[in-house]
């Protein structure tokens, strides 16, 4: 087919129509995956965890709903429990139901294919419309349909980076159950920007690199541009607003938290220990996408931290982790005063005051503090069941 | 080694601190946590210790109780008992005649001597710790050491501060003689007479009563 024949017969339309579906196909599936299985799987990982009682134990503390109205006849116990069980599975569907996915992922649908179908096109010229190696010049063939949409170098290169990238870690976030709306809603906002910013970005660029350049942008997350271009902004403005990319996360003291775990806890709104320690765990596990258990450890270690700080260090290999270790250790000697589990939490507590340097009433008010914190005890409450 | 004179003044300290006036020769009941039945002054408990189950059996034997009587009451005994006795009245009879029968008295004897003497053993330890400062802790402040080593097992912390390190926060004691106050403000900066602080007052009590029986100049 001659390249006039080929334009008449839509060929090249068609052809980049069919490709432009293929990629948002692939690009859809982590989301319908996860909607499918990855969504029944998280909800069930943090059912599982939550008894009746830690039901109840959770409206109170982190909803503020009270299982009994104000003025209105006790409860039976069965009947808290009964009542706990609707209103939480009521707030998991209204806050985390499938339903939160469905617009963002409509827009996405609707961003990547423009934008797929623009590469697409763009593919198309360079690989059909070539005679002699050359690309063939549009301006002799009938306007309208005949009319290639051709992007250059530089956006083609942004919109294939960004598509490889936003892809891949769509792939990633499905398949670790940690896929939010609004990774769905950014990633269609990195999509549709990606033509612009490869632009932006790539002026500040040599013109070897531009277009290798923009591709690799592609790889950055929305976030880490917006970092790269207020640098720039502020070195070559002479703004005097530094970025201080050097200041220590102070949730990576806590053991098990690395920089990509900050990361994610950022990413969830949590930047302080103080904040993890009394942030909700259902929540944490919604916007971290992590397993209930990892959720509620973290929380537990936070809490312990904003008495004890770094003496929780010297306490970990004593067996003293967090809040709810605390919790048990406190309990056992508060209860247990004539058992060996008494006797043993108190030489526990005596070693303990030992390696942390303080006295053991200051010590034991610390771990009372700790362990009769409402958060502890829910933790405690859920981790028990 | 700690001095034999001794030896009467810790066992009735041991003796008013578990039991108070109460016969050891008689099953009791703590009706807490895991504990079965208990008796003796170390109050052996049957359920958590072999030991006293063993020697309830040969008391019962000795006692002419027949092979299915016994092995009622043992397995009986050998559970938490929250609720106090499961026996009947026959068989709760016929355990504390057992016990409280001359063969009966030997073997439970035994039992809270074997028991003695792991105490006197941490006794021992806590010495050589004190002397490896060129320190004596002083006899009515052994018993302190006694009921405390009796109740927690190995006196690891203890040992240290006696060595002349602080632990808890607590500086060690000034020495040369390691005296009953400064056993005292050991004791009530753990963190079990801290949580527990009624429970001290026994302890002074059960020690004043074993330092009625140390030799005169000791106490």
């Amino acid at each position: 087919m001659s390249v006039a024949g080929f334009v008449a017969a839509n060929m090249g339309h068609i052809l980049s129509l069919a490709a432009a579906l293929a990629l948002t196909g692939l690009a859809l599936s982590p989301i319908l995956i996860f909607l499918v299985r990855g969504w029944k799987i998280k909800r069930a990982d943090i059912f599982s965890c939550f008894s009746p009682d830690a039901k109840v134990l959770y409206l109170k503390t982190f909803l503020k709903i009270p299982v009994t109205a104000a003025n209105a006849p006790p409860l039976t116990i069965e009947e808290k429990r009964a009542f706990a069980e609707t209103t939480f599975e009521t707030m998991y569907h209204e806050r985390y139901g499938k339903q939160h996915l469905l617009w963002p992922t409509i827009q996405f649908a609707i961003v990547c294919l423009a934008a797929t179908f623009l590469f697409a096109e763009t593919g198309v010229t360079q690989i059909a419309l070539t005679a002699n190696g050359q690309v063939q010049h549009f301006g002799g063939l009938p306007p309208g349909l005949f009319s290639f949409l051709v992007l250059s170098g530089i956006p083609a290169s942004g919109i294939a980076g960004a598509y490889l990238w936003l892809v891949s870690d769509l792939i990633a976030k499905a398949y670790r159950l940690n896929l939010k709306p609004a990774d769905v809603l950014g990633s269609a906002l990195r999509l549709a920007m990606a033509a612009a910013i490869g632009y932006g970005v790539t002026a500040m660029a040599k013109d070897s690199i531009a277009i290798p350049l923009a591709f690799a942008l592609g790889a950055f997350p929305l976030d880490i541009v917006r970092v790269m271009v207020r640098r720039f902004a502020t070195d070559s403005l002479g703004l005097g607003v530094g970025i201080d990319a050097a200041a220590k996360d102070p949730i990576t003291k806590l053991n098990g938290v690395d920089q990509p775990t900050s990361d994610r806890l950022l990413d969830a709104d949590i930047s302080t220990i103080t904040q993890l320690a009394y942030c909700d765990p259902v929540q944490l596990c919604m916007k971290t996408g992590y397993v209930f258990a990892v959720a509620v450890d973290l929380a537990s270690q936070a809490l312990a931290w904003n008495y004890l700080e770094a003496k929780l260090d010297l306490l970990r290999p004593a067996g003293l982790r967090g809040a709810m270790e605390i919790w048990d250790t406190l309990d056992d000697l508060r209860n247990k005063s004539t058992s060996d589990d008494g006797i043993r939490a108190a030489k526990l507590m005596d070693e303990a005051a030992t390696l942390a340097g303080m006295t053991v009433p200051t010590f034991y008010n610390a771990c009372e503090e700790i362990a009769d914190d409402p958060y502890t005890i829910f933790l405690t409450s859920s981790w028990r069941e | 080694m700690v001095d034999t004179s001794l030896y009467p003044a810790i066992r009735e300290a041991i003796k008013t601190n578990e039991i108070g006036n109460a016969s050891p020769y008689m099953l009791s009941y703590a009706r807490l946590g895991e504990s079965g039945a208990s008796f003796g002054i170390f109050q052996g408990d049957t359920h958590v210790n072999g030991t006293a189950r063993d020697v309830l059996r040969q008391v019962l034997e000795a006692a002419g109780a027949d092979a299915v009587t016994v092995g009622r009451i043992g397995t009986a005994l050998n559970a938490a008992l929250p609720h106090g006795s499961p026996l009947s009245a026959a068989d709760n009879t016929l355990a504390n005649n057992a016990l409280a029968w001359a063969r009966g008295h030997e073997l439970v004897d035994a039992m809270d001597t074997t028991l003695l003497n792991v105490v006197l053993g941490y006794l021992d330890k806590c010495n050589a710790a004190a002397a490896k400062k060129g320190w004596v802790i002083a006899p009515v402040a052994l018993l302190y050491i006694a009921l405390w080593v009796n109740m927690t097992g190995a006196p690891d912390t203890l040992c240290k501060w006696l060595g002349g390190t602080s632990v808890m926060g607590l500086a060690p004691p000034a020495g040369p003689t390691v005296t009953q106050a400064n056993l005292e403000t050991y004791l009530q900066a753990t963190s079990y007479f801290h949580a527990h602080p009624q429970n001290f007052k026994h302890m002074q009590e059960s020690v004043a009563a074993g330092a009625k029986l140390l030799p005169a100049g000791a106490a």
